[in-house]
């Protein structure tokens, strides 16, 4: 465990946790930002926001994942964009948590609205599993976070 | 390039290019893929509900002398001014005989059998979808309504200009199962005026179900 974490806070370990980090906010981002009402529908079933403010996170929200995205990539900004990242990740996951506990099941959302009607069982069941991974990548980001300047690219 | 770290700085910056390339995309995207920064208003037009629309006479008794025919499916136009021209046999008086206006609630869930009985006797139908996937099928005669893109408004505000009358039953649809868009949209329509919304929870995935007529692109 401890190799693997001397590993992961190695300057390519670094590198590529931020590579990894920024390919799947790419991946998650492109889909919202071409659809914004589709987000905005996906986040209207999250029930935790009202009306108004739906619109303008599903418009603003893609192209934030998509910048933080570029900069985890590019390493401009780097620390700055896994910290972006790692606040969506934990709202994310707050929002996913909130709505298993209520048993409202919700489509992710996270890469596009889903293109298949699922039923409860399995949308609940990729609720767990999108928790899971948003876990896994928070624990990427963080030492991305943490960091010491000099592993830029 | 840089000595030590600016979240104080790169973070609002971050969110400040990300807000401004979202108005611009959101500016040049199609009116299916664009949202309204801003709530948008579906006020009443009146203060009051319009009264109902006189019924064109004309088309009732031309409707009359061809409905024991029962060719209604795909038959196109018929009266111009009806509310539903594409419908089968437009008969308001007995819509309104047997789905009053409502009085206390924006709405009421309604079965397919309804529904498909609505539809036959003309009532105005309206698809909460994604227009693209009201082209890809939806209940015959129903209009594209989408209530999560751009342009509800006028939408509501251009049924409104074609007369549509406000206390004639209207169906609202989406795709069934736990889908809300029907019920919002119901809601929306309520605070514009309209006043005998039934909201057809089996939706579009019910009625294909059934065999009862789809029609495909863009027209209704």
């Amino acid at each position: 465990m401890n190799g693997l974490l001397a590993k992961l806070r190695s300057p390519w370990g670094l590198r590529l946790s931020a590579w990894l980090l920024g390919a799947v906010f790419l991946a998650a981002a492109l889909p919202k930002i071409a659809d914004p009402p589709g987000f905005a529908e996906a986040l209207h079933a999250y029930r935790l926001l009202p009306d108004a403010m739906l619109a303008p996170l599903a418009l603003f929200l893609p192209w934030l994942e998509l910048l933080a995205a570029l900069a985890l990539i590019t390493g401009l900004a780097r620390r700055s964009a896994a910290l972006v990242a790692l606040t969506l990740l934990a709202v994310f996951m707050g929002a996913l948590a909130i709505n298993l506990a209520r048993g409202n099941p919700v489509d992710c959302g996270c890469f596009g609205a889903s293109p298949v009607v699922r039923s409860v069982a399995e949308r609940l069941r990729g609720m767990r599993l999108d928790l899971l991974r948003d876990a896994l990548l928070a624990l990427i980001a963080l030492p991305v976070l943490l960091a010491p300047h000099r592993t830029d690219t | 390039m840089r000595r030590g770290w600016h979240p104080v700085l790169e973070i609002p910056a971050l969110a400040a290019v990300a807000l401004l390339c979202a108005w611009i995309s959101n500016r040049a995207a199609s009116p299916t893929r664009r949202l309204s920064w801003l709530p948008q208003r579906t006020t009443l037009p009146l203060v009051e509900p319009a009264p109902p629309m006189p019924i064109p006479a004309p088309a009732v008794s031309t409707q009359a002398a061809t409905s024991p025919a029962k060719q209604h499916l795909e038959t196109p136009a018929k009266a111009k001014q009806a509310p539903p021209p594409e419908s089968a046999d437009w008969d308001p008086a007995a819509l309104l005989a047997r789905y009053p206006p409502l009085k206390d609630q924006p709405y009421v869930e309604l079965d397919g059998d309804e529904a498909r009985w609505l539809q036959l006797h003309g009532a105005l139908i309206l698809d909460a979808r994604r227009s693209e996937v009201y082209a890809a099928g939806h209940i015959l005669g129903a209009r594209c309504l989408p209530v999560w893109e751009d342009g509800l408004s006028a939408k509501i505000a251009a049924l409104q200009a074609a007369k549509a009358d406000p206390l004639l039953p209207t169906i609202v649809y989406c795709a069934g199962g736990d889908c809300e868009d029907s019920h919002i949209l119901a809601q929306k329509l309520w605070m514009a005026g309209f006043r005998n919304l039934r909201v057809y929870t089996g939706g579009y995935p019910d009625w294909t179900a059934r065999g009862w007529p789809v029609s495909r692109g863009e027209a209704p």
